[in-house]
C-alpha cells in the first residue's frame, strides 16, 4: 500500500489524516463565497428593505449557530459518556465547534441595532415602547439592552473557552498521548454539559423568543436544542463525506461510524417532533390567549400551510426515510437526508422568525439566500482555519483502537 | 466415549479462546450445517458474522406492530369519543387529532415494545425450561472462561465420524458426545402448575367484582378510593368557617366592588329588565349581526345543546341518556320552539339564562353578559326556523322545500 507523505509523519497512521493544501483551498473558496454572501446582503439590504434583510439574517444566524452549538454539544457528550465509536471522527466535531468566535461576529448584525435602540426585531430594544405597556414592563428587569450585552457576553466567551480548551487537550494529547487528559475532560464535561444546557437554552430565548416578548414557552430552549443537534449531525455527516471524498480519513471512517451519525439524525428527527408536539399541545390544550397567540398566526393562512407543511417535512417523511439500517449505512442515501434535514431544518428557523415580520403572507427573499449562504461560508472557513495544523484524528487517544474496530451489531 | 447411537444428541466442542472459537465457527459455517450454536461467557465481536448468522427479520415485525399500536390507538380513541360514547366537554369537538396524538404515540410504543421482546423470544426459541448440555459437567466453565460450539444430531449434515473429525481439526481442548436429556421430565414442575394456577384464579377476582357490581344494585354509598381527594382539608362554599367573625367560608365582594367589563348601571343589560318589568328590545349597542350570531350559536352548543338538543328541540344527549335510564325522576328539558316560549321578552329569556328556572341551573357565572345576549340572539333564530311564515321565505328557499 502507498504512503503518502503525510502519513509518514504522523508515524505511520495508515490514513491521510491532514488537511495542508486543501484547508488554504477550504478556506478561499468557502471564505470567498461567505464575504460575497454576506456582501450581497449587506448591500441589498441597506439599500432596500430593512425589517427584510433583519429577519432574513436572523433566520439565517439562528439556523448556523444551532449547527455550531449541536457540534459543541456533541463533543462535550463524547467526552462525558466517554463514547469509544466516536473517538476517530471527533476531532472533526471539535474542529466544528472552534467556530464559536465567527458565531460571536456573526451575531453583530444583530446585537449593535438593538443595542442602539432599534426595535425591528426586538421591541425591547426600545425603552419607551417596553414601559408604555404594562405587561412589558413587568418584564423589562430581563429585557433590556444592558442585560442582552451581559448574556450574550457570557454565552459566547463560555462557549468558546469550552470549544477551544477541547481542542487543544485533545491536539495536545496528539503529541504528548498523556492517558489522564481523557479523564480530566471527561470530569470538565460534566459540568460543562449543564451549563451548555443552560446557555443554549438562554440564548434561544434571547434570540428568537424575545422577538415576540409577551408569548413564552418553558420547553422552547429544548426545541432549538432538538433542531441543533439534528442538524449538527447532518452537516457532520456531509463534512466526513467531503473529506472522504478529498482523500482525508478515507480508510479510518466506516459505515459503521455514519451508521451510528444515522441513528442520531433519526432519534433527533423523532425527538424534535415529541418536543416541537409536546409545546404545541399544552398550548393547545390550555387555550390561554397569551399563549394561543404565537400558535394562532402560524396556524392560519400561509403560515398554516407551512406548519402542516413541517409535520411532513421535518417528521413524518425523515423519520420513515432514516427508519431502515441500510439507509444509515449507505453514503449516497444518508447525503441525500442530510442535506434534506439541513434545508428542513432552516423551514424550521424560518417558521419560527419570520411570522414576526408577516403574519399574513411568507416573507421569502433572495436575501434568505444570500444571509445563509453567506453564513454557512463563513462557517466552514472557520473550520477549515482551525484545521491547518491539526490531525484529522485524536491519533493518541486511548480509544481510538477501539473506534477503529467498532461494529454495529 | 462410549454411548448408543439413539441416545446422541450432539457433538460439544471447547475451546480455551475466543479467537479459537471464532475460528472453529468459520470452518462449521463453511460446511454447511444450520443446526449448530456457540456458548460463551461474554458477547463476542464479529462472531455473528463467523457463525454466518443472517439479518433478522426482527425490524419488519416491529414496523408492522408499530402500525398496528398506531391504528389501533386511532381506532381506540375514534370509536370511544366519537361513536360509542360522545359527550361534551367545554364545547371541544368530539374528536380531535391533537388531543389524542399521545395515546397514539404510547401505543405505537407499547406494541413495538411487545413485539420487540416476544419477537425476540420466539425468534431465538425462547424460553427453554432445559436443554440436554445442562446436564453436562465440563459445560459449566461456559459462564465463566470456556468457549463452547455445539453440533445437534438433528442437523441433516450431521455425520458422527465426519462432524467429529471436522470439530477435531479445528483446535479443541475436547470434543464431547453429548446425550439425550433422558431425566428431566416432559411434565411442567407441580408446584409451577399450582402457582400458576393460583394466579390465574386470583386474576378472576376483580373481574368477579365488576360483574357483581353491574348486575346487582346497592343503596350503601361508593367506595372512596382517593379519600385525600374526596374528602380535602378545605372549606366549601356553604360551610361554616371559624376564621371569619360572621362565620361565613363564602366571602363576598367588598361593597362597591365592579368587576372589568361591568356595566352596573345599565340595567336593560345587565338584568334584562327596566323599571322591574323585562326588557323587549335587546340592549343599545347590542350589535345584532353574523359573528354575534355565530359567537351565540357556538356559546349554545357548548352549554344550551347537552340537555335542549342542538335544534332546541329539548332531546340534548343528557335528555336521551336520562330517558334510556327511565328513572322516573327526570323532567324533561323545555323544548324552545314552543309558543309561550317565541312570545316570551328577551329580557326573560336573558334572566332564565343567568339564573336558571326551575331544575335549570343558573349559567350566569360561566357566560359573560354580551355572550347571554348572544344566547338569546341565536335561540331567536332557532324559534324563528321553526315557525318561519311562508311569506317570509324566499322564492329559491320556497322552490327548495317544494
Amino acid at each position: 500500500m502507498a504512503k503518502t507523505k503525510e502519513t509518514a509523519k504522523e508515524g505511520g497512521f495508515g490514513d491521510n489524516i491532514r488537511m495542508d493544501g486543501l484547508a488554504t483551498k477550504l478556506m478561499g473558496i468557502a471564505g470567498g463565497i461567505g464575504v460575497i454572501g454576506l456582501g450581497a446582503s449587506f448591500g441589498l439590504g441597506y439599500t432596500s428593505d430593512k425589517s427584510q434583510f433583519m429577519h432574513s439574517y436572523l433566520t439565517a444566524y439562528a439556523w448556523i449557530l444551532s449547527i455550531g452549538l449541536g457540534a459543541l454539544w456533541w463533543v462535550v457528550l463524547q467526552h462525558l459518556v466517554n463514547a469509544k465509536w466516536s473517538t476517530v471522527v471527533r476531532r472533526v466535531g471539535e474542529l466544528l465547534a472552534s467556530t464559536m468566535p465567527v458565531l460571536a461576529l456573526l451575531s453583530l448584525p444583530i446585537v449593535i441595532p438593538a443595542l442602539m435602540g432599534d426595535s425591528t426585531l426586538y421591541i425591547w430594544a426600545d425603552s419607551q415602547k417596553m414601559h408604555a405597556d404594562h405587561l412589558l414592563h413587568k418584564k423589562a428587569a430581563f429585557l433590556n439592552r444592558d442585560f442582552f450585552v451581559v448574556r450574550l457576553v457570557i454565552y459566547f466567551v463560555f462557549w468558546g473557552v469550552l470549544s477551544r480548551y477541547l481542542l487543544s487537550k485533545s491536539v495536545e494529547q496528539d503529541k504528548t498521548g498523556a492517558p489522564e487528559i481523557r479523564s480530566k475532560l471527561q470530569g470538565l464535561c460534566a459540568p460543562s454539559m449543564i451549563l451548555l444546557a443552560l446557555t443554549l437554552t438562554f440564548a434561544a430565548i434571547d434570540f428568537v423568543m424575545t422577538l415576540e416578548p409577551k408569548w413564552y414557552s418553558t420547553i422552547f430552549g429544548v426545541y432549538y436544542f432538538a433542531g441543533a443537534v439534528v442538524s449538527f449531525h447532518s452537516f457532520f455527516a456531509l463534512a466526513l463525506m467531503w473529506l472522504q471524498k478529498n482523500g482525508r480519513l478515507a480508510k479510518s471512517v466506516t459505515s459503521e461510524h455514519y451508521h451510528d451519525i444515522g441513528k442520531m439524525m433519526f432519534a433527533f428527527t423523532a425527538f424534535w417532533a415529541y418536543i416541537a408536539f409536546s409545546q404545541f399541545m399544552l398550548i393547545w390544550y390550555a387555550n390561554i390567549p397569551e399563549e394561543t397567540e404565537w400558535y394562532h398566526v402560524r396556524a392560519h393562512g400561509a403560515w398554516g400551510t407551512v406548519s402542516y407543511l413541517m409535520v411532513a417535512v421535518n417528521f413524518l417523511i425523515p423519520f420513515f426515510g432514516l427508519l431502515s439500517r441500510h439507509v444509515k449505512r449507505n453514503r449516497m442515501a444518508l447525503g441525500f437526508w442530510a442535506v434534506w434535514i439541513l434545508v428542513v431544518h432552516w423551514l424550521d428557523m424560518f417558521w419560527l422568525v419570520k411570522p414576526h415580520m408577516h403574519t399574513e403572507h411568507l416573507p421569502f427573499s433572495i436575501l434568505d439566500v444570500t444571509c445563509t449562504v453567506g453564513m454557512l461560508g463563513l462557517f466552514i472557513a472557520a473550520a477549515a482555519f482551525a484545521s491547518q495544523k491539526v490531525n484529522l484524528v485524536p491519533i493518541k487517544d486511548p480509544r481510538l483502537e477501539k473506534s477503529l474496530a467498532f461494529e454495529n451489531f | 466415549m462410549s454411548h448408543h447411537d439413539d441416545d446422541l444428541h450432539g457433538l460439544l466442542a471447547e475451546y480455551e479462546t475466543p479467537s479459537a472459537l471464532v475460528a472453529a465457527c468459520k470452518k462449521v459455517r463453511d460446511a454447511g450445517y444450520a443446526k449448530w450454536d456457540t456458548f460463551t461467557p461474554f458477547p463476542i465481536h464479529g462472531i455473528e458474522k463467523a457463525m454466518g448468522i443472517r439479518m433478522t427479520g426482527l425490524p419488519w415485525i416491529v414496523l408492522a406492530a408499530a402500525l398496528v399500536g398506531l391504528a389501533s390507538a386511532v381506532g381506540l380513541q375514534w370509536w370511544t369519543n366519537a361513536v360509542d360514547y360522545k359527550f361534551i366537554s367545554s364545547g371541544k369537538p368530539m374528536w380531535s387529532i391533537p388531543a389524542n396524538v399521545p395515546v397514539y404515540f404510547e401505543l405505537t410504543v407499547l406494541f413495538s415494545a411487545f413485539a420487540a421482546l416476544f419477537g425476540m423470544l420466539i425468534l431465538n426459541n425462547l424460553p427453554q425450561p432445559s436443554h440436554p448440555l445442562d446436564h453436562l459437567q465440563a459445560f459449566g466453565r461456559v459462564t465463566d472462561d470456556r468457549f463452547f460450539l455445539y453440533i445437534e444430531k438433528g442437523d441433516a449434515k450431521f455425520d458422527l465420524a465426519e462432524t467429529q473429525r471436522l470439530l477435531d481439526g479445528t483446535h479443541p481442548v475436547t470434543v464431547d458426545a453429548v446425550n439425550e436429556d433422558r431425566r428431566t421430565s416432559d411434565q411442567l414442575p407441580k408446584p409451577l402448575v399450582l402457582t400458576a394456577a393460583v394466579i390465574a384464579v386470583l386474576a378472576l377476582v376483580p373481574f368477579a367484582f365488576i360483574a357483581k357490581a353491574r348486575a346487582t344494585k346497592t343503596d350503601k354509598p361508593k367506595i372512596h378510593a382517593m379519600g385525600d381527594m374526596d374528602w380535602q382539608i378545605k372549606f366549601q362554599a356553604q360551610q361554616p368557617n371559624p376564621l371569619f367573625q360572621d362565620g361565613m367560608a363564602m366571602r363576598a365582594p367588598e361593597p362597591g366592588t365592579v368587576a372589568l367589563d361591568e356595566h352596573p348601571d345599565d340595567e336593560h343589560l345587565t338584568a334584562g329588565k327596566v323599571d322591574g318589568q323585562f326588557v323587549r328590545t335587546f340592549p343599545a349597542g347590542f350589535k345584532v349581526d353574523e359573528a354575534t350570531m355565530a359567537r351565540g350559536k357556538e356559546r349554545y352548543e357548548i352549554f344550551c345543546a347537552p340537555c335542549h338538543g342542538m335544534s332546541g328541540n329539548g332531546d340534548g344527549p343528557v335528555a336521551q341518556r336520562a330517558m334510556t335510564l327511565a328513572e322516573g325522576t327526570w323532567v324533561p328539558p323545555t323544548a324552545l320552539g314552543q309558543d309561550y316560549l317565541r312570545q316570551m321578552a328577551v329580557g326573560q329569556l336573558y334572566d332564565v339564562v343567568t339564573n336558571g328556572v326551575r331544575n335549570m341551573p343558573a349559567y350566569g357565572s360561566q357566560l359573560a353578559v354580551d355572550d347571554r345576549w348572544a344566547v338569546v340572539l341565536y335561540l331567536r333564530a332557532l324559534q324563528k326556523a321553526k315557525a318561519a311564515p311562508v311569506g317570509e321565505l324566499t322564492d329559491a328557499e320556497r322552490a327548495a322545500l317544494k
